[in-house]
């Protein structure tokens, strides 16, 4: 590799320049095509992207002078990827887009889908469905799906500890009664914690704790989103905070940092966790025996709703044609992507149609879609809300003051919103 | 060696000679460095200078506001803090402990290769793949806290804890880096002559008196690229915490370069990031300058 | 640091064999005690060195369900599979829209060209700093340095848009040109041919060589430790890199490994027996890479005797 074979310097030069010259000079050759090429962006996850492909060879069959090329990116850096596109001029024309939506919305960046968007489509949608593609009163994306959550229990566990397994959503746990299982449940030896009773998917994220705050009647920002200080910090926020808080320092039924594959292999025994967790339990933990309740509650019920949206980018040369897309995917075949997916439905005709999503396990989530559901806040700051949360969130596990922790938060949330989200 | 070129006797020809050579040879390094370093770099120092919204084409010039703001915002001074408390427990651990290594492998002792391979291996690892695992093995339920348990030693919180989360980055930084800086000490060590060693012995030295009078000023030329390309790669820490703590518990592993891709990516305010950076630039190239000359040696730099 | 005085010790280095300071006298029990104490340290550190490997790769051959269930507290189980499977190996050959192994082809590629051109333009670019005194080469040398210390990430949009003025996205060019210019490379490398003696290469020049001649013959064969070092630091930066080629190729047959790894955090879970089966995939070929030329690299200390 280092040594050079005896060649005279210029004839050696020449070789290196006609080296680079084929690595440089080599452009990807053009082939002529009548056809229109859309590009299509997703976050990445093995079986979606397969889900994702089998619906897209549907739609380029029905639209044969269409070309949709699909990449998907790490869920982590996926709006880092879209950010830096949208920032070079290079954006995708139809892509996945979420609670960020109005941070891209108020940049400028998404098309507005109401006028293409008719009537009777859009009162098919779910209530919850059309509040995260909404920014000031203007649609710019179309539901694919909602995602909820619930609490997964381990049934062995449970069992042995002859505790009913609640399966309706009248009968959810109150916040006592959830602590008292919780610590039941919790088993230690000596200091080492060998079953914790609580667990948690997104740990320590606004979309686990944010139910945690509404069923408290609390407020993390303004309901015109200009400010934080009198919601984040509001009584009713902090003490439902402290409470939060005491899982991991009173009661100590909760790790406070995530035990990776904690609750399949039966070292957490109740876990907080999306719809979709099922999928990824039964295909990769099948022996694996658990059940779902719903999520407890406090002076109201509330959990996290929210999914992914197609949007269109502003700077598209194909409008209609990235429409026709939208609408392909997030209406005509609905109902294959709910069931390839995993996800839940967002449109009557199909919770509807289908009985199971009255059923129980789906019957829960469902349910709690479209009696208990709450919103992360739809801000251009979002990104700056979900970080400033995080992080208070990590601190008042570590027992730090939550109402100076609140205090503080607010006070720097404030200053990101009147910079209008940045 | 079949050479036509005739080396001129007058010297003006010479130096000649020896500028073309130089600019050949410089060529295609200066040009890749123009195009894909400077050429940026002067892009970044312009934006540094305006509001400057990622996803907003509409730049506002602010003169040197991003500056000022930056000096004035308490978590970039955390940062800084954090920062320069990483680089100095890293670059000291790591040089140290470098030195060390090379000079037990310089002896020649059996598996010589085996141990070098061993702590060269991490160096050749990528720091995605280092930081997972390592968050793992921190866990309070995890590999460390197992083989402690089995050693009868209190579990640790380790990232989970505002005063431990920081050290525990810079072992792990350790670990991954110590292997490519005993390789430079390893390869300065070759160049120590054995018989200098020699004749210190009949001069009566013993190893400690040889090692400060003759190893350590030979390894100087080492030690400067050790010490520089050390402080400026700890400087700018970013992968693991990005992929570990997130800047917390409590900012304590908040560093410059993770603040600056937050402030960039997740705030969009492109403007300020690369104020920021020029600011961790300027801070760099002191403390880099400081160290040449500390480490000055007879050769000029 | 002390201030020392090094100078005239650069002198005199031809026909020196392997140095060691065992040469220098020690009372044989003395030194088997030493000996064991230096064993003992160094058996510990590599202990530590390559635990973490073997967790890794143990828990890759193990099927999900029991990656983490043995981990807390200790036991041979923590490493030692119940069952042992490739299931996750197979899965990743499976993966749509293309095998893991399309994804390590890329940066096999893209490393391999990174390195090579790395090593000779930098190597290049070194030796004139090293030894071509022209006005202003420590000007240009300190600008070099200062390009490396900018966070890649302030720099990422400004360098995608040079990238797609010359229509490289989604090329390999784009993975693989701007990374073969490499300022710690020619510090690196500067700072090897310096303490070449400079008499070897007036005695080659006087003989007729061409600076490219004695550049070739006298400063490389020279330097292969810290060219091999340099190739190792190359090759590694080029696997490891994530950012960037999330950046400039997004389409799927450009990504290079650390993508495909990362992409296994999903919205919902993190696949931790893909995670632990690909990182290994991507730890192992360069560790052996490592291993090989680790031999090269000893031989090259040998054979070039100046340096050993």
């Amino acid at each position: 590799m280092v040594s050079l074979s005896p060649r005279r310097p210029a004839r050696w030069f020449a070789l290196l320049v006609l080296a680079l010259i084929v690595l440089v000079g080599v452009p990807p050759i053009a082939i002529a095509q009548q056809t229109t090429t859309l590009r299509f962006w997703m976050s990445a996850d093995p079986a979606l992207e397969a889900a994702m492909d089998a619906l897209l060879r549907g739609y380029m069959r029905t639209h044969p002078n269409v070309t949709v090329q699909r990449d998907a990116f790490p869920f982590n850096e996926y709006h880092q990827k879209l950010t830096t596109a949208f920032a070079s001029g290079d954006p995708p024309d139809v892509f996945w887009m979420d609670v960020r939506t109005a941070t891209f919305a108020s940049a400028g960046s998404l098309l507005v889908l109401e006028k293409y968007l008719t009537p009777q489509n859009k009162a098919d949608i779910i209530a919850s469905g059309l509040i995260e593609p909404v920014w000031k009163g203007n649609l710019y994306g179309v539901p694919m799906h909602e995602l909820t959550e619930g609490l997964f229990v381990n049934r062995t566990i449970f069992e042995e500890a002859g505790i009913k397994i609640p399966q309706r959503l009248e009968e959810a746990w109150t916040w006592d009664e959830f602590v008292t299982i919780a610590r039941r449940l919790t088993r230690r030896t000596g200091e080492r914690t060998d079953v914790w009773g609580f667990g948690v998917l997104r740990h320590l994220s606004d979309w686990s704790i944010l139910p945690v705050i509404m069923q408290n009647n609390g407020a993390v920002i303004s309901p015109d989103l200009k400010k934080a200080t009198g919601y984040l910090n509001s009584p009713a926020t902090v003490e439902a905070m402290k409470w939060y808080q005491s899982l991991f320092t009173t009661h100590r039924v909760i790790s406070v940092d995530p035990i990776p594959d904690g609750f399949p292999t039966g070292r957490i025994a109740i876990f907080q966790a999306p719809s979709t967790y099922r999928a990824f339990l039964d295909a990769r933990f099948p022996d694996f025996k658990y059940a779902v309740v719903p999520m407890f509650k406090g002076k109201r019920c509330a959990v996290t709703a929210g999914g992914w949206n197609v949007s269109v980018a502003t700077r598209t040369k194909n409008k209609d044609l990235s429409w026709s897309l939208v609408d392909y995917l997030t209406r005509e075949r609905h109902a294959e992507w709910v069931r390839t997916s995993g996800y839940l439905p967002v449109r009557k005709s199909l919770l509807q149609r289908e009985p199971k999503f009255r059923q129980y396990p789906w019957g829960i989530f469902v349910d709690q879609l479209q009696q208990c559901q709450v919103h992360r806040p739809n801000t251009p700051a979002y990104n700056f809300f979900f970080d400033t949360f995080l992080a208070v969130a990590r601190d008042a596990a570590l027992g730090r003051d939550v109402q100076s922790l609140l205090d503080a938060a607010a006070a720097r949330m404030d200053v990101s919103l009147s910079r209008g989200g940045r | 060696m079949a050479q036509n070129r005739v080396i001129s006797p007058r010297s003006s020809g010479l130096a000649r000679q020896r500028y073309l050579t130089a600019a050949v040879f410089l060529l295609p390094a200066t040009v890749g460095i123009i195009l894909f370093s400077l050429l940026p770099i002067l892009q970044a120092l312009r934006i540094s200078f305006f509001d400057y919204a990622l996803l907003n084409p509409e730049q506002i010039f602010l003169g040197a506001d991003n500056y000022r703001r930056a000096f004035a915002d308490p978590v970039f001074r955390i940062a800084l803090n954090n920062t320069i408390l990483y680089s100095v427990l890293l670059v000291v651990g790591q040089t140290l402990l470098a030195l060390l290594l090379a000079l037990l492998l310089k002896q020649e002792i059996r598996g010589r290769a085996f141990f070098r391979s061993a702590f060269f291996m991490p160096v050749v690892t990528s720091l995605v793949v280092i930081s997972t695992v390592w968050k793992l093995m921190y866990n309070s339920q995890g590999f460390i806290n197992g083989v402690l348990g089995t050693l009868g030693l209190g579990a640790q919180p380790f990232l989970a804890s505002s005063t431990q989360a920081l050290p525990s980055l810079v072992l792990m930084s350790v670990w991954k880096e110590v292997g490519f800086y005993m390789l430079i000490f390893l390869a300065g060590l070759q160049a120590v002559p054995g018989e200098l060693y020699e004749s210190a012995a009949i001069d009566g030295a013993n190893r400690w008196t040889s090692f400060w009078r003759i190893t350590l000023p030979l390894l100087r030329r080492a030690t400067v690229f050790v010490m520089v390309v050390g402080t400026i790669s700890a400087f700018k820490v970013f992968t693991p915490v990005y992929l570990m703590t997130d800047g917390g518990p409590a900012d304590s592993t908040m560093v410059i370069v993770f603040y600056i891709f937050r402030v960039a990516f997740r705030y969009f305010e492109m403007g300020y990031a690369s104020a920021m950076s020029f600011i961790l630039m300027g801070i760099v190239i002191v403390l880099a300058l400081l160290q040449f000359r500390l480490l000055r040696t007879t050769v000029e730099y | 640091m002390t201030s020392q005085r090094p100078g005239h010790l650069t002198v005199g280095r031809e026909g020196v064999g392997f140095p060691s300071a065992s040469r220098v006298s020690l009372t044989s029990a003395s030194r088997v005690v030493e000996r064991g104490a230096v064993y003992t340290l160094l058996s510990l550190l590599a202990v530590i060195f390559i635990v973490p490997y073997l967790w890794m790769i143990f828990s890759s051959l193990k099927p999900a369900v029991e990656i983490f269930k043995y981990v807390y507290p200790l036991s041979w189980r923590t490493f030692i599979p119940e069952t042992f499977t490739l299931g996750s190996y197979r899965e990743l050959f499976q993966l749509v829209p293309f095998p893991f192994s399309r994804y390590l082809l890329n940066s096999l590629f893209v490393a391999i060209s990174v390195t090579f051109f790395s090593l000779v333009v930098n190597a290049l670019a070194a030796y004139a700093f090293a030894r071509l005194p022209f006005p202003g080469r420590n000007l240009l040398f300190a600008l070099f340095l200062g390009t490396m210390i900018i966070p890649f990430e302030v720099l990422a949009i400004p360098l995608y848009l040079q990238v797609r003025s010359f229509g490289w996205v989604n090329t390999y060019q784009a993975l693989i040109i701007p990374w073969i210019a490499n300022p710690l490379g020619i510090f690196l490398l500067r700072q090897f041919f310096q303490d070449i003696p400079k008499e070897l290469e007036e005695s080659a020049r006087i003989d007729g060589c061409s600076h490219f001649g004695a550049f070739r013959h006298i400063v490389l064969p020279n330097s292969i430790p810290a060219l091999v070092a340099f190739a190792l630091i190359r090759f590694q930066a080029s696997w490891d890199a994530f950012l960037w080629p999330l950046i400039a190729a997004p389409a799927a047959e450009k990504r290079v490994i650390q993508v495909a790894i990362a992409s296994f955090v999903t919205e919902v879970q993190t696949r931790w027996d893909l995670t632990f089966a690909a990182s290994t995939m991507a730890t192992l070929p360069i560790i052996l890479i490592f291993l090989i030329l680790q031999r090269y690299y000893v031989q090259g200390v040998i054979m070039s005797g100046l340096k050993g």
